[in-house]
């Protein structure tokens, strides 16, 4: 699985890679968009500006010819001619205004929503719109008005009893002597707001009065345009910032909604009670990587390489599939074959080599499961035949039985496994004979042990019957010739170090023999029979058969030791048959000598890659 | 015996009553009025600051001469903007006080000098709202004073402050506080000025422009009607004093 593993982590890394250019890519047209908002606020206000300076203009050019008009001029005259203190002529008041009430009219677009007509001293004469002022009320103080009295026409923005307007001033001049000015003032409105966006390309425009919004306009055209409330949320921060404070434009200041705007104070004296415009646009930000898409057009997804990107999806999907099937579907199949194998008995255990990974592992583990629980099923089925045959042949005598049988293992059975050194090619090979080896028949890769004895049959599986024909008709000659020679007082058995599987079978073949067929017992266990004593010649003769099947059991175990070693490409020259068995039977030695074990059983199996010999005491 | 008991006691009363009332005829008789003249500078600054260049591009987009006339110079009405007071030991005056106003789009006097605790009124005759504020001072905050209306004020605390108006940058003044006022003065435009019913006494005439008393000299009342005071040269630029 490591090139899947590697391929995985490369798609991952891919993946990441893709992630994070799609965020930094969102990330900076999120930049650019503010970038973009930001620059277009600022080219707003230098429109608005030069649209407001335009209009100032025109207001100042519009009132000329009422400052012209000779009614006008006559009236303020005799307004201005009047005595220091006194009240002006109601007459002349009333003249004025019905005559500047109808010159303003005739202005049309840019008729006055408040017009007065003032004196030299800047006391009202006259008033077109508004609420009538009180008698002696004037306007001289105000900058406007001096300087119109000075002899200037000039533009200013007024805070008038709670509105706010657009002011234009002209002086009156008669007989050679300036006798009044006309002041000339448009209220700032919704109408004047859409007037100015319609000239705006797609920002939104308020005009405030400290933190309410007087007036206010949104391009209809821009979807998320900022409305008049959005526009007034940010106002008393943005009015409390040193840029207003100082006559500049603010900072561009983010709305709830998503929009961006920038604040100013107007030009004109109404900048004092914080008069000012706001200029909005909306800021579509992406937010989210995937919002890309939903700004990419229909021409957009039609220049995109569709067959490249589709082919490469492919290859990606392809090459992925390769991978699992060659590192995990192919072994995995290998594994289930050598599995059904193993459960028909074609082989007796896996081969490790022939799998790789967790497989491997897997496979080893396996094995070394089957022999334990072959190991501990033979202890167990050992201590059975104990029992079975007391109960068959009841309590032998003290005398007689004692010294004949056995079973490996102590009360509880015990076996203790014993890991041998490695033998190197040349030096002291060490095998043992697994009990599972002796009942199936070897692996196909592993030669055949050659039999040390022909009549012996293989040794059944502990705690299952022999697989082979029943002993009445399997006779094994020299088994037979024994249990023939034995009869019935004849005890059959093996000495203290033959009581194993093998040498049990041979024993109960021994028996039944010459005990005939089975008292009523299909079982083969069962059916062993114990005798009370054993004839020389029969012990003799079991004493070698022990010995041959040991040196049987030995060349099993060096083939299966010299053919695991090639599994694994280790390498067998030079390791001989004589050595190894030298090793094993000294190995044996010193398990039985240390453990009192009546028997010692060699398993070959892979450890670390590596073929290992394990030995077994059975204490019988 | 009763009844010339009585007789005592109402000749008693009425001649305590008697003595009061001709005291307070004699001490308002005794009353009078102090004249004087100021000898205003021409060239005495405006309390309205002239606006920097920086400030003027932010006040208008336009201002240019007509082309027809020229243009005439700047004009200083002294009268609004100079306060001239007496104060010292005596009674408040109870003559006839000039009246605080807000008047063609000014404060005048835009010099305002109130006495401590007592009530003032500042009355709007034009015809726009004006928010009057003393900056620093919570007696007098921005508060609206609609056209035609007066707005009553009392200071309890002796200072001096700058006044403003909310709405109008151009509008300008400076309040003093103090303990002393007896009486204020109504300054004309040829700079005469008269305090009315001012009772015997020693006081100092005081005549403030802006933020700094720009003249100040001792008075003596005496039984005289009328008490006419030398003309009085005007600082320009006199340091201020409290007074």
């Amino acid at each position: 699985m490591l090139f899947t593993r590697f391929w995985t982590l490369i798609l991952v890394l891919a993946a990441v890679a893709g992630l994070s250019t799609a965020m930094i890519g969102a990330h900076i047209i999120d930049e650019r968009t503010d970038d973009e908002a930001r620059t277009a606020l600022t080219r707003d206000r230098f429109e608005l500006e030069t649209i407001l300076k335009l209009d100032a203009r025109s207001r100042i050019d519009a009132i000329a010819p009422l400052a012209a008009q000779g009614d006008i001029r006559t009236a303020l005259r005799e307004a201005s001619g009047r005595a220091a203190g006194a009240a002006i002529d109601t007459a002349v008041a009333t003249r004025l205004r019905v005559r500047l009430g109808e010159l303003n009219a005739q202005l049309a677009e840019m008729a006055g929503d408040l017009v007065f007509a003032v004196d030299k001293d800047g006391f009202i004469v006259a008033q077109v719109g508004g609420v009538a002022p009180p008698a002696g009320a004037g306007l001289g103080a105000f900058p406007l008005v001096r300087r119109a009295l000075d002899g200037y026409v000039r533009d200013d923005v007024w805070v008038y009893n709670g509105e706010v307007f657009r002011m234009a001033a002209r002086p009156v001049v008669e007989g050679g002597q300036y006798v009044g000015a006309i002041i000339h003032g448009k209220r700032v409105d919704d109408a004047f707001a859409q007037r100015l966006v319609s000239r705006l390309s797609g920002a939104s425009l308020g005009f405030f009065l400290r933190d309410q919004v007087i007036a206010s306009a949104m391009p209809e055209s821009v979807a998320g345009a900022p409305r008049r409330d959005d526009l007034a949320a940010p106002l008393a921060e943005a009015i409390a910032t040193d840029a207003f404070a100082a006559g500049d434009l603010s900072e561009p200041m983010p709305l709830a909604t998503g929009g961006v705007a920038v604040y100013a104070p107007v030009i004109g004296s109404a900048a004092h009670a914080h008069v000012g415009y706001s200029l909005g646009r909306p800021r579509p930000l992406l937010g989210s990587p995937l919002a890309i898409l939903d700004l990419a057009s229909g021409s957009d997804w039609a220049s995109l390489p569709w067959p490249m990107l589709g082919g490469a999806a492919l290859l990606l999907f392809l090459i992925t599939m390769l991978s699992i099937w060659l590192e995990r579907d192919r072994p995995l199949a290998r594994f289930r074959v050598a599995a059904d194998k193993l459960g028909k008995r074609d082989i007796d255990r896996f081969v490790p080599p022939e799998f790789g990974g967790a497989l491997r592992t897997a496979a080893a583990s396996i094995n070394e499961a089957l022999d334990k629980v072959q190991d501990q099923a033979a202890a167990g089925a050992v201590r059975r035949r104990a029992a079975d045959l007391d109960s068959i042949l009841g309590k032998a005598p003290e005398s007689a039985s004692t010294p004949f049988f056995g079973f490996a293992g102590d009360k509880a059975g015990a076996s203790k496994d014993f890991d041998l050194p490695i033998v190197p090619p040349a030096a002291s090979p060490a095998s043992a004979l697994s009990p599972a080896k002796a009942m199936a028949p070897p692996p196909a890769q592993a030669p055949s042990p050659p039999p040390a004895r022909p009549a012996a049959p293989p040794a059944p599986s502990p705690g299952r019957p022999a697989p082979g024909p029943p002993p009445s008709s399997v006779p094994r000659p020299g088994l037979k010739s024994a249990a023939e020679s034995a009869l019935s007082s004849t005890l059959i058995g093996v000495g203290a170090g033959a009581t194993e599987g093998a040498g049990m079978v041979q024993a109960q073949a021994a028996a039944r023999f010459s005990l005939g067929p089975p008292l009523g017992d299909e079982d083969d266990d069962d059916g062993a029979t114990m005798v009370a004593r054993v004839p020389e010649e029969l012990l003799k003769k079991a004493g070698n058969s022990e010995e041959a099947e040991q040196e049987a059991h030995y060349r099993e175990v060096f083939d299966q030791f010299v053919s695991t070693k090639k599994q694994c490409n280790e390498a067998t020259s030079g390791l001989t048959f004589d050595k190894f068995v030298v090793t094993l039977r000294k190995n044996r030695e010193q398990i039985v000598a240390k453990h009192g074990a009546a028997k010692v059983r060699f398993t070959v199996y892979v450890k670390e890659g590596k073929a290992a010999l394990k030995a077994t005491p059975i204490k019988e | 015996m009763r009844q010339v008991l009585l007789g005592t006691r109402s000749r008693r009363t009425l001649a305590v009553t008697l003595v009061l009332v001709l005291s307070a005829v004699c001490s308002s008789a005794l009353a009078g009025d102090v004249r004087g003249t100021l000898t205003i500078p021409s060239d005495l600054a405006s309390m309205t600051p002239p606006i920097a260049d920086a400030a003027l591009a932010r006040a208008r987009y336009w201002e240019e001469w007509n082309g027809f006339l020229d243009p005439r110079p700047t004009r200083l009405d002294p009268s609004r903007e100079i306060a001239v007071v007496l104060t010292g030991d005596g009674p408040v005056s109870e003559g006839e006080q000039p009246r605080l106003r807000m008047q063609n789009g000014s404060l005048s006097p835009a010099t305002v000098v109130a006495r401590i605790g007592t009530g003032f009124q500042i009355q709007n005759d034009d015809g726009c709202s004006y928010e009057i504020f003393a900056e620093g001072l919570e007696e007098l905050s921005p508060v609206q004073t609609a056209p035609g209306m007066a707005r009553p004020i009392t200071v309890s605390t002796a200072g001096h402050w700058p006044l403003a108006d909310r709405n109008y940058p151009h509008v300008h003044g400076y309040l003093h506080v103090i303990a002393d006022l007896v009486a204020r003065a109504q300054v004309e435009p040829n700079g005469s000025y008269v305090f009315h019913d001012v009772a015997p006494g020693s006081y100092t005439l005081h005549v403030f422009h802006g933020d700094h008393e720009a003249a100040s000299t001792p008075v003596t009342v005496g039984d005289q009607h009328e008490l006419v005071v030398p003309a009085i040269q005007v600082q320009a630029a006199a340091p201020a004093a409290a007074p």
